[in-house]
């Protein structure tokens, strides 16, 4: 299985004006059903400046399908559930997490 | 709810079998007359199907924090003096304790409650995973819609 590889989530943002968009690589962290739909336990994804949570998950059901099957999606960031609109950083430890079932 | 992590508690993620007296041990406090522990087993049928086995799977820091987080809301609801939980991972056969959670009370009543606010909540919010193995077959539970 990969251990890891590269997507670029920038140009989903647009390019204008002459505009020099920043970017951010981030580590993405998967599990479960999630690591089985993504091949991987972990992707690095090259995201614009400013990228949400939402966003991601956005890009997440666009780019695999099966995502958009499951009964939830969230995202982590640094090991607690974050907000739709919570802003992701380069230095931010983030993971999909879909439907729990322990216990 | 933002709630102050507990740190000297016994809360891990096990890939080996939970050792239930480590679990009783961790939580022992003479002013407290009740203790409640909670054994989670893996059952053989789910759904009317027979099942083979269970591999469980956790985001193991995220899984240990959230612990933390809700032992810290039971000790609030709840008179609670400590709590510890265990969680294994790996693969499970039929009767294998999955998770074990122990909570003492000055008095009984309100050890099963916390207990049971415990178990539940850790069900609903810990990134923890089980795939089920059956006559056939293999799922994450509750993962898809249908």
């Amino acid at each position: 299985m990969r251990k890891s590889f590269s997507i670029n989530l920038f140009t989903f943002q647009g390019v204008g004006f002459g505009i020099n968009f920043l970017s951010m690589n981030i580590t993405v962290k998967f599990f479960a059903v999630g690591r089985e739909i993504v091949g991987s336990d972990a992707l690095v994804l090259t995201l614009p400046d400013g990228a949400t949570a939402e966003s991601l998950l956005w890009y997440l059901k666009e780019t695999y399908p099966q995502f958009q099957t499951l009964k939830s999606l969230l995202i982590a960031v640094n090991e607690d559930y974050a907000e739709p609109h919570s802003t992701l950083h380069e230095t931010d430890d983030v993971a999909v997490i879909p439907p729990v079932s322990g216990g | 709810m933002q709630t102050e992590l507990l740190q000297d508690t016994y809360f891990k993620i096990l890939d080996k079998p939970i050792n239930v007296q480590d679990v009783l041990d961790a939580v022992r406090a003479p002013e407290c007359g009740g203790l409640a522990l909670f054994l989670g087993t893996v059952r053989n049928h789910n759904h009317g199907k027979t099942v083979h086995w269970l591999e469980y799977e956790a985001y193991e820091t995220m899984a240990i924090k959230k612990m933390q987080q809700i032992a810290a809301e039971a000790m609030q609801k709840f008179p609670a003096k400590k709590i510890a939980m265990a969680h294994r991972v790996g693969k499970l056969d039929i009767g294998d304790i999955a998770v074990a959670i122990a909570v003492v009370t000055p008095h009984r009543r309100e050890a099963f409650e916390a207990c049971k606010f415990c178990i539940d909540t850790l069900k609903k919010t810990a990134p923890i995973w089980k795939k089920e193995v059956f006559e056939g077959g293999e799922v994450w539970l509750d993962a898809c819609q249908h």
